[in-house]
């Protein structure tokens, strides 16, 4: 029996870039708006329109550039592709065909295995189809937004690896800021690679020196679906050649419905783009000292700045990972510590709670109603004990929907109108719960307070006033009281 | 066929995607094919690669902040805008720093000397002389008059701008619709014209109550912009171009529209939609093109202001055939915003008048860098250029290629240019013969270019995607192909073809990157022999306006005309077409003077000191028979 094929998948990922603008023109790069609002002569390609080109387009590409150590081209230019498509209204994309902006560069995955890139270049975007029954209507709000285009070598192993890498691939591009990478805007597109690996030196090539056939699956939307139409494509192609059926170069694309590829076209049947050196945009270098100026302000790295919250803070290093996975998560928690939240309670809270109660809310980072001064208070207070976890849920809920802090303690922090608590059963009670405690803070321990409130706390289901809980607690620490 | 066996010309009409109709594919492959086979030339010539130009990044793109299109008028010079590139000997002419005197470097409204001082941006230069002209009447009423002579005039208040604009509506009356020239007149101007009346003097203007008018490919905001094509019906450009935003920021009043070539292929103005433009001088002969609507209509004195655009010599041949004065700026020095692209790289608006006082009027508001146009340069402005002394060219260098006296020039041409040397020498300048060996393959070069830049600028058209017909296949892109079939003419089509073939896969780098290999050639070539000389003189077309119906089987004998100016759009050079004389038939003949780039003031300097010493510029043809009849009457 001989071991199944081994795949070697590569990804050509379309990046939106998170420009305010639009490549060439200054009409608003946003999802969303009603079609056909955001646009210009030049994005329409009409008669006499000129390309305008933005420059945060330029320096967003060349800081994933940098930050994924590719070389970056010194001297570039634009190339016209041209093909014919109604979404398409110049006849033409603008892109860097022959001076791609760098070439090289990788990423590291968690494994240490690294994936590296052929080329990075910056494009502009075609409008949108939208076909409804017979007939089909062209959006061009999004003809003309600042694209990223990133090419991997085909040197992943696996689908599960690819979803993987596009994974980190996300988080790093949203960390730098370059894009929001969200798949549901299609702020990030991707196309899919693969052949099987025939073994031998050159793994290019088969036995007789042919190319080995690549087939290439387009539309893929989702990571979920790059994972699947992998899949799928190698066993498809695992079975093709456990029949001894030749395999020819082809392109694919993703049939959702049925759970399958399909065949789109054959090699060679690829359109003829006709490349033009872009006469509107004069070529241009990219000098060291804009280099350097990039360099220093390109953010920390999540790595570096993990281990640097581990170091300073005294939190566990694969917290500290957790906590960079995205810059925004980051940036609370050094803005809580600085509010003077303690580092490792902080950490656990942020990864946990803080995070489900976005989730819950439907916001994300950028829509948090709040600041960490604010979030502090309420940290400080669930540290103490002074507020369960559960209404501290609920107050944090509250300052989401949103209230300021002081209102929403008032509201959800405190029990409802009706009959106060008794305290002196709550505390009775705990200390029944907790023996091993009230027996520790009896023979000196202080801390061990904090258990018999919290777990008063918990009975009252977070709405005793920990306070008076407390001056109970007290006048029961003789021992036989 | 050599290069397009069968099976390869469908491809080609493919690619350039149109379908073409049994009766025609034929005969437009094969011109294609003979076309392409004139181009075979480049390739033989063997021509090295060459460096090309790059400029630092970010130094003049786009900051990204939303903004409205098109966004405020752009200030005439921004100050963050990138100096041009350094191109053969970077000395200063001696003439030109002197023309450029403090103060005069704009020429805002505001700052317009009082009356009765010079015009901005003009020197001190005394009237034109008026000699008594052998042919044609002696100019009467306001719109025989010259831009120059009408700033001088509303300044003196000898008349207003509804009567120049009444004048030169008579006069289009009188011409047209004969001449073919004007295809639409702007209802708005009377009120435009009326409104500029009512300013007050210091409020007005450099190019106060002068009316200009437009050629078809250059966008105002609500006016049909058709560029001589079906393909462009019922279009209407949302904003103004940039030259004509400043044009009538300065006071200009837009007149109308006038006819060109499809699109700016061609040159003699007979392949618009609107019908053929004839010739003011003889009715049966063309009037060069494409811009030859803008020519016929100032030669006609219907208007003493016209623009044009220039890719392949579209300003300058049209002008020496109907006896006018024309301009292509150094590229760079005037926008292309709103100027529907030909060939981009080789595009320019320039303007066209009867006598460079009124180009150097004009191009004082035209030029300076444009946000809208990357390709915009900072170039030194041309401020004041003035003709002092009776030795004015004095130490100036001419060069005349002995390259642009063959070519089949006829030799009356020859004789009325040589003759324009020796006026020149007369004031002061030395005449030296040079050499521009790429002369000879200077036009394939630019076939090799311009229609590849074409086929990728017309791409976009139709705009609003094919109408479908009773025969039009039933998906999109057989729809789009048969559409664009049917509505491009043959001459567009031809380039579109000759396009797509240069571009396309397997046969780029032997025709397209050749031609690119090629244009850098004739540049450095000129480079040389700027070197040696400062300016070069020569015909402006080595063929003599011809019969409107001529040519059109022959697009070889055709592309001739631009066998002399295209150079300076390779090179991207400023260059002048200025009437010499008359020949034999009584056609004007158009001189050439080429300069370095940026050096356009040395140019028109040139120019000026000749109209000052002749009177050929100031003779014009005789009105159409109606009139004649009239005035009988």
């Amino acid at each position: 029996m001989t071991l199944p094929l081994r795949p070697r998948i590569g990804l050509e990922i379309h990046v939106r870039l998170a420009t305010r603008t639009k490549l060439f023109c200054s009409c608003e790069n946003r999802f969303g708006a009603p079609p056909n609002s955001l646009v210009c002569p030049t994005c329409l390609g009409l008669p006499g329109s000129l390309p305008h080109p933005n420059r945060t387009a330029l320096e967003l590409a060349l800081r994933a550039a940098l930050a994924f150590g590719s070389e970056i081209a010194r001297r570039q230019s634009f190339d016209r592709k041209h093909y014919f498509y109604p979404d398409l209204p110049k006849g033409y994309q603008c892109t860097q065909q022959r001076t791609p902006l760098a070439r090289g560069g990788s990423l590291t995955l968690p494994d240490g295995r690294t994936v590296s890139f052929l080329r990075l270049h910056l494009e502009e975007d075609a409008g949108k189809s939208l076909h409804a029954g017979r007939k089909t209507w062209i959006d061009l709000n999004r003809a003309g937004t600042p694209l990223l285009e990133l090419v991997t070598e085909p040197t992943i192993r696996s689908p599960k690896e690819a979803r993987l890498f596009l994974t980190i691939l996300r988080r790093r591009l949203r960390w730098l800021r370059v894009s929001d990478g969200d798949m549901e805007k299609g702020s990030l597109r991707c196309d899919a690679n693969v052949s099987l690996d025939p073994g031998g030196a050159r793994n290019d090539r088969n036995e007789e020196g042919a190319p080995v056939p690549r087939i290439e699956i387009k539309n893929l939307n989702s990571f979920r679906r790059v994972e699947a139409a992998l899949d799928f494509e190698i066993e498809r192609l695992r079975e093709l050649a456990r029949r001894g059926v030749s395999i020819r170069s082809e392109t694919r694309s993703w049939d959702e419905k049925n759970d399958r590829t399909r065949h789109m076209r054959w090699k060679g049947e690829a359109p003829d783009y006709r490349y033009l050196p872009e006469p509107d945009i004069p070529p241009f270098r990219i000098d060291e000292e804009v280099l350097e100026s990039l360099r220093l302000s390109r953010p920390e790295s999540p790595r570096l700045r993990a281990e640097r919250f581990s170091r300073d803070h005294g939190i566990p290093l694969p917290v500290a990972s957790e906590l960079c996975m995205e810059r925004e998560s980051a940036d609370w928690f050094e803005a809580l510590v600085e509010a003077g939240a303690a580092p490792d309670y902080c950490a656990n809270w942020l990864r946990r709670e803080f995070r489900s109660c976005l989730r819950r809310a439907r916001i994300v980072w950028d829509e948090i109603p709040f600041l960490p001064g604010e979030c502090a208070k309420l940290l400080r207070m669930l540290q103490e004990g002074t507020l369960s976890p559960s209404a501290g849920r609920r107050v944090l809920e509250a300052m989401c929907s949103p209230l300021p802090f002081e209102e929403a303690l008032a509201r959800v922090g405190r029990p409802p109108a009706g009959p106060e608590p008794d305290l002196d059963r709550l505390v009775e009670e705990a200390c029944r719960r907790r023996p091993e405690a009230l027996e520790d803070w009896r023979r000196g321990k202080e801390n061990a307070v904090h258990a018999l409130i919290g777990e008063a706390m918990r009975l009252s289901g977070g709405y005793a006033d920990p306070k008076a809980l407390r001056a109970r607690f007290d006048a029961r620490r003789a021992p036989g009281t | 066929m050599s290069d397009l066996p069968e099976s390869l010309s469908d491809h080609l009409a493919f690619l350039a995607g149109l379908s073409l109709a049994e009766d025609e594919a034929g005969e437009l492959l094969s011109q294609c094919d003979r076309i392409l086979d004139s181009l075979r030339v480049v390739q033989a010539a063997g021509l090295p690669e060459e460096e090309q130009e790059y400029f630092p990044a970010f130094s003049h793109w786009r900051e990204d902040r939303p903004r409205g299109f098109p966004g405020p008028l752009p200030e005439p010079r921004g100050k963050a805008w990138p100096r041009p590139p350094v191109f053969g000997p970077s000395k200063e002419n001696t003439e030109e720093e002197s023309a450029r005197s403090p103060g005069g470097e704009t020429a805002p409204a505001r700052e317009v000397p009082d009356p009765p001082g010079p015009a901005p941006g003009l020197g001190e230069h005394p009237p034109p002389r008026r000699s008594p002209l052998p042919e044609g009447p002696s100019p009467e009423g306001s719109s025989a008059l010259s831009g120059t002579d009408l700033v001088d005039g509303f300044r003196r208040g000898d008349f207003t701008c509804r009567e120049v604009l009444e004048a030169c509506l008579e006069e289009i009356s009188n011409w047209e619709p004969g001449l073919g020239a004007v295809i639409e007149v702007f209802e708005e101007a009377e009120e435009r014209a009326a409104a500029l009346d009512r300013l007050p003097p210091e409020e007005r203007g450099p190019l106060h109550g002068v009316p200009v008018l437009v050629k078809d490919n250059i966008c105002i905001r609500g006016k049909e912009c058709r560029c001589g094509s079906l393909m462009l019906e019922g279009y209407r450009a949302p904003w103004t171009a940039t030259a004509l935003a400043r044009l009538e920021a300065a006071g200009a009043v837009l007149l109308g529209r006038t006819n060109m070539d499809e699109f700016a292929f061609g040159s003699s103005t007979g392949t618009s939609c609107f019908g053929k433009t004839r010739n003011p001088w003889n009715p049966e002969l063309c009037p060069g093109g494409s811009s030859g609507g803008t020519a016929a209509a100032v030669a006609a004195g219907l208007s003493p202001l016209g623009l044009g655009s220039d890719t392949g010599g579209s300003i300058r041949q049209p002008a020496a055939l109907c006896g006018i004065t024309g301009f292509k700026p150094t590229r760079g020095r005037v926008s292309r915003d709103g100027l529907v692209a030909f060939a981009s790289s080789l595009d320019g608006i320039g303007p066209m008048s009867r006598g460079v006082s009124d180009l150097v009027l004009s191009l004082g508001v035209l030029e300076g860098p444009d946000p809208r146009d990357l390709t915009t340069l900072s170039l030194p402005p041309l401020g004041k250029i003035e003709v002092r002394g009776a030795r004015p060219l004095d130490g100036i260098r001419i060069g005349l290629p002995r390259e642009h006296f063959g070519m089949g020039l006829p030799e009356a041409h020859g004789g009325l240019v040589l003759e324009a040397a020796r006026i020149f020498e007369e004031m002061g300048a030395t005449c030296v013969e040079v050499s521009l060996p790429s002369t000879r393959i200077a036009l394939s070069i630019y076939h090799l270019l311009a229609p590849a830049e074409a086929s990728s600028n017309l791409a976009r058209f139709p705009l609003r995607g094919p109408r479908s017909s009773p025969s039009s296949p039933p998906d999109f892109f057989g729809a789009l192909r048969s559409f664009r079939g049917r509505t491009f003419g043959s001459e567009v089509k031809r380039r579109l073809l000759v396009g797509a073939f240069c571009l396309s896969a397997g046969h780029r780098e032997a025709w397209y990157e050749r031609g690119r290999a090629g244009a850098l050639r004739v540049r450095s070539e000129y480079a040389e022999v700027f070197e040696k000389v400062d300016l070069c003189l020569g015909p402006t077309t080595p063929v003599p306006a011809f019969p409107l119906e001529d040519r059109s089987r022959d697009p070889l004998a055709h592309y001739q005309c631009d066998a002399l100016t295209v150079g300076a759009n390779l090179a991207g050079l400023p260059a002048l077409s200025l009437p010499c004389g008359f020949d034999p038939e009584g056609m004007p003949v158009g001189l050439h003077l080429v300069g370095p780039p940026g050096r356009d003031g040395c140019v028109l300097l040139a120019g000026l000191a000749y109209q000052e010493g002749t009177d050929w510029h100031l003779r014009r043809p005789s009105p159409p028979e109606r009139r004649r009849k009239e005035r009988a009457r």
